[in-house]
């Protein structure tokens, strides 16, 4: 599995950065757009001095953190969210499940992408600076912390993008779940707390996004989430990673086993 | 005229395809707003002390997001895809001009957007929010006015960026650059009266916060007679100077032309 996953990253990578201007300008791009974006969202945040319980440069870090998972995640899984519609609109998707491998990581390993190499490095460059504000240790502990919830957090976003766009099998052509995500996605970059308590609810128990980024910023912080969980709830992050990603291929599979292709 | 009017009926028509697709988008848009009026609740409920009240940031907020973002046309990053697969080669030859085309299927596009999106989302927002109405009709009429021009002036930047595929044919990456200059230097997330005095000049000698900021000002009474005038002229002088622009670009472009594909 690692071999092919290599492979397919050696492939993406030459293919995007044959046109090296292209690929540059593309990652400078991007760290133009967020970075502009974070800095509106500071001057706010600076003219106001709290959101909720958070200072300025701890929304930074919990919006940077989400950019790192994010970036991890939609690596793997944003192409396949995002191109599985249009196989099945199109009826190529038998092309996949006659792969001799699982048709879910086929599918993710053919459309892993290496283009998010900008949004990650913006999101460790801003929790990198909300750190050394916040006067948090770089210790061996504190790192490997925030390298498990990267990893975490990249599993949850994977499986939450796959997960929105699995519908669209039964609903051909239907790319708008997979537009919701992305709404829900906006919700990550800010405090959890300051929306209302049964939007808490959904987001710890029903869609973990809470996993990501508010949790293991208020642990890190040492915040207290205002809510009905304490900071070491971030602890089950990789738990609950775990559990997602067993349910999205469960779920996939009692899809794909389900199908029925109008093919000739 | 008429053939742009049919174009604009069937991108309107062809929206109507996906029926789910519309109620999600709802709710995308709501849960949007939602996210925005939540954060200003959070921010508000710290320090009230601002020289715009919460009434007026969250009218903006349901203003910019649920009509401007709604009417927001990019004729050009059509025109940028069509470059780029190829079918440039068939649109060219169309019995109407490039531009028209894909204004008007944008037009047709977004027209169906805000009917299906900005209308129930406006109601909804304004059913659950205290959204203020216009400070007075001629706010309105000024409002509406500007709006428009705004709009055209948006249209005619994307237009301008966009028109870069024909040089470097695939130009995604513009449209990250595009987009974070005019969200941040137009207002388009964050209102601009909450930055800093000494950006302030730059934003006023910038086209981007013509494109919707000054209208939604205007809406909410915070421009006098004499800033309307001021906000006329200047969205005027802009949109001529994109004009312009945008032709002598598209004369220059057309000699770099290569169609892809074959």
């Amino acid at each position: 599995m690692l071999t092919l996953l290599s492979k397919f990253v050696v492939v993406r990578w030459k293919s995007r950065t044959r046109y090296p201007v292209s690929f540059i300008l593309g990652i400078v791009g991007q760290w133009v757009s967020y970075g502009l974006e974070f800095a509106s969202m500071w001057i706010v945040l600076s003219s106001f001095e709290l959101l909720g319980e958070w200072l300025p440069h701890q929304v930074m870090a919990l919006y940077s953190l989400n950019l790192c998972c994010y970036a991890g995640g939609a690596s793997i899984a944003y192409g396949a969210s995002r191109s599985l519609p249009i196989m099945v609109k199109d009826g190529i998707i038998d092309e996949l499940i006659i792969k001799p491998l699982n048709s879910l990581i086929y599918l993710m390993l053919s459309n892993i992408s290496i283009s998010y190499i900008s949004h990650f490095t913006l999101g460790v460059f801003g929790v990198v600076l909300s750190w050394i504000i916040q006067g948090i240790h770089f210790s061996i502990s504190n790192l490997l912390l925030l390298i498990l919830f990267i990893l975490s957090g990249s599993v949850i976003h994977a499986s939450l993008m796959i997960l929105s766009a699995i519908p669209s099998i039964k609903m051909v052509g239907n790319i708008s779940l997979t537009a919701f995500y992305t709404q829900v996605r906006e919700f990550m970059y800010y405090p959890l707390s300051i929306f209302s308590k049964p939007l808490q609810f959904l987001f710890t128990f029903i869609i973990p996004c809470a996993f990501i980024s508010f949790y293991p910023t208020s642990l890190m912080f040492e915040i207290s989430a205002d809510n009905f969980t304490g900071g070491w709830i971030a602890f089950f992050s990789p738990v609950v990673a775990t559990l997602l990603a067993v349910i999205t291929l469960s779920v996939w599979k009692i899809t794909i086993a389900a199908y029925q292709s109008s093919g000739n | 005229m008429i053939r742009c009017l049919s174009i604009v009926k069937h991108a309107y028509r062809s929206n109507s395809a996906y029926r789910v697709n519309i109620v999600i988008n709802i709710v995308s848009a709501l849960s949007s707003l939602y996210i925005m009026i939540a954060i200003w609740n959070a921010l508000y409920s710290k320090d009230i002390s601002h020289t715009h009240p919460l009434e007026q940031t969250v009218t903006y907020t349901i203003l910019q997001s649920a009509i401007f973002s709604a009417f927001h046309l990019y004729p050009g990053r059509r025109i940028a895809q069509s470059v780029y697969n190829g079918n440039i080669a068939i649109d060219l030859l169309r019995p109407v001009p490039l531009l028209g085309l894909h204004y008007a299927h944008e037009l047709g596009n977004r027209l169906f957007r805000w009917v299906t999106l900005s209308i129930p989302t406006v109601i909804v927002a304004s059913i659950s929010y205290s959204i203020l109405p216009p400070y007075s009709a001629a706010c309105l009429l000024a409002f509406l006015v500007t709006s428009i021009l705004g709009i055209a002036l948006f249209s005619l930047f994307d237009c301008i960026v966009s028109y870069t595929a024909f040089w470097i044919v695939d130009n995604w990456y513009v449209n990250w650059f595009e987009g974070g200059i005019i969200a941040f230097f137009g207002g388009t997330t964050v209102p601009l009266w909450f930055y800093p005095k000494r950006l302030q000049g730059l934003l006023d000698a910038l086209p981007f916060k013509y494109m919707s900021y000054s209208s939604i000002d205007i809406y909410l009474g915070n421009v006098d007679a004499s800033g309307i005038f001021r906000v006329l002229y200047t969205q005027s002088f802009w949109i001529l100077l994109f004009i312009c622009i945008e032709r002598i670009i598209w004369l220059q472009a057309k000699k770099k032309l290569v169609v892809n594909g074959g």
